[in-house]
């Protein structure tokens, strides 16, 4: 196997193995002016081009959700568009297919909370949903674990307050 | 939204997660063969050819003798297009020997914001350097008492001033691109 193939095999991979990471960030992330395929294209182009130089000083999850999260940030200043509002139409697209109950207004005021936090708000809060520790929210994020805390407790202060505000 | 409101929210969001899973795949299998450059990459590569144009200084500089000019004018003109040369080389690879997109987040957005400011600084040296060089370069010329010499220097020099100004604002758009400070971000 060339090396270039050994190359494409192991980003296919590690694609593989962390698809699902860089698709929920990409999605977090994504609003009418940043839409979801472009910022996961150029995750994929920085995942491809920044493949050889990961060298395990950290785990490869840490290194991926700091790659997707980085990349999709810089997007959104890139295009200097901070918009507010996710495109609740787009969210609302894909198909719940799960058990338990399925309200779409809720949802769609859930989406719509999550878009209005600022980047690093929302690279807190997603990885504190999907159960990292502190410690490993504060190694992604570069926060120091009291930085850590007082950010959650200040995002989750907030999506309470503007759930009460939107269901007012 | 109550706390149990958005964890619930969040198992439905990952479900949702689950289906865009396998439509992506395929589109990344597509970039494996993708030659695009990252923005990263493209600023890179302006600031190494932009140092060629630095290295031509020292290669025109015998012109300088040859329409009658003295030495030290030639020599400085020459040492000033090397430094030139340097300086974006350099920084050329400290934009390239970072790899920001795997820092952790508030380290990237540290480092997106110090290449804006050494680019400003870039700026401002070159400005230096091409005020260190135009100076006596054109009273040197003006000395020699040749009228249409002296007017070609000064329209040699606003057109280049022209033309390195648009490339600045080129560069300038690329890093604010690549790199948006977001201190409000941190200091939240």
């Amino acid at each position: 196997m060339s090396s270039k193939d050994s190359r494409q095999q192991r980003y296919m991979d590690f694609l593989q193995r962390y698809n699902r990471v860089v698709v929920k960030v990409c999605y977090i992330y994504a609003s009418e002016q940043a839409p979801f395929d472009d910022l996961y294209q150029e995750v994929c182009i920085n995942l491809w081009q920044g493949l050889d130089s990961f060298r395990g000083e950290s785990s490869a999850s840490t290194w991926i959700y700091r790659m997707a999260i980085n990349t999709c940030i810089t997007w959104l200043r890139r295009n200097k568009r901070h918009n507010m509002s996710l495109s609740l139409e787009s969210a609302a697209e894909i198909p719940y297919t799960g058990e338990g109950e399925f309200d779409t207004e809720r949802y769609r005021q859930f989406q719509l909370l999550l878009s209005r936090l600022e980047p690093l708000e929302k690279a807190v809060i997603t990885l504190w949903l999907d159960e990292h520790s502190y410690d490993e929210i504060s190694q992604i994020t570069g926060l120091s674990k009291s930085n850590v805390a007082v950010r959650l407790h200040r995002i989750k202060e907030k999506l309470m307050k503007s759930g009460k505000d939107l269901a007012d | 939204m109550n706390p149990e409101d958005i964890r619930h929210n969040w198992q439905i969001l990952n479900q949702k997660i689950d289906m865009l899973d396998e439509r992506t795949i395929a589109l990344a299998q597509e970039l494996t063969f993708t030659k695009a450059k990252t923005l990263q990459q493209r600023l890179c590569s302006r600031y190494r050819n932009q140092s060629l144009f630095g290295l031509l200084l020292p290669v025109l500089s015998p012109i300088i003798v040859w329409v009658g000019l003295p030495v030290w004018v030639a020599i400085l003109y020459g040492f000033i297009g090397v430094c030139l040369a340097i300086i974006h080389l350099w920084f050329a690879r400290f934009v390239d020997r970072t790899d920001f997109t795997a820092m952790p987040i508030v380290e990237a957005m540290a480092y997106a914001a110090k290449v804006l400011k050494m680019q400003m600084k870039i700026k401002r040296t070159g400005y230096l350097l091409g005020a260190i060089i135009a100076a006596p370069l054109l009273y040197e010329i003006w000395s020699l008492g040749q009228a249409d010499l002296f007017i070609s220097a000064v329209a040699g020099g606003v057109i280049g001033g022209f033309i390195g100004l648009h490339k600045q604002r080129v560069n300038n758009r690329i890093a604010r691109q690549l790199v948006e400070t977001l201190e409000n971000d941190i200091r939240q």
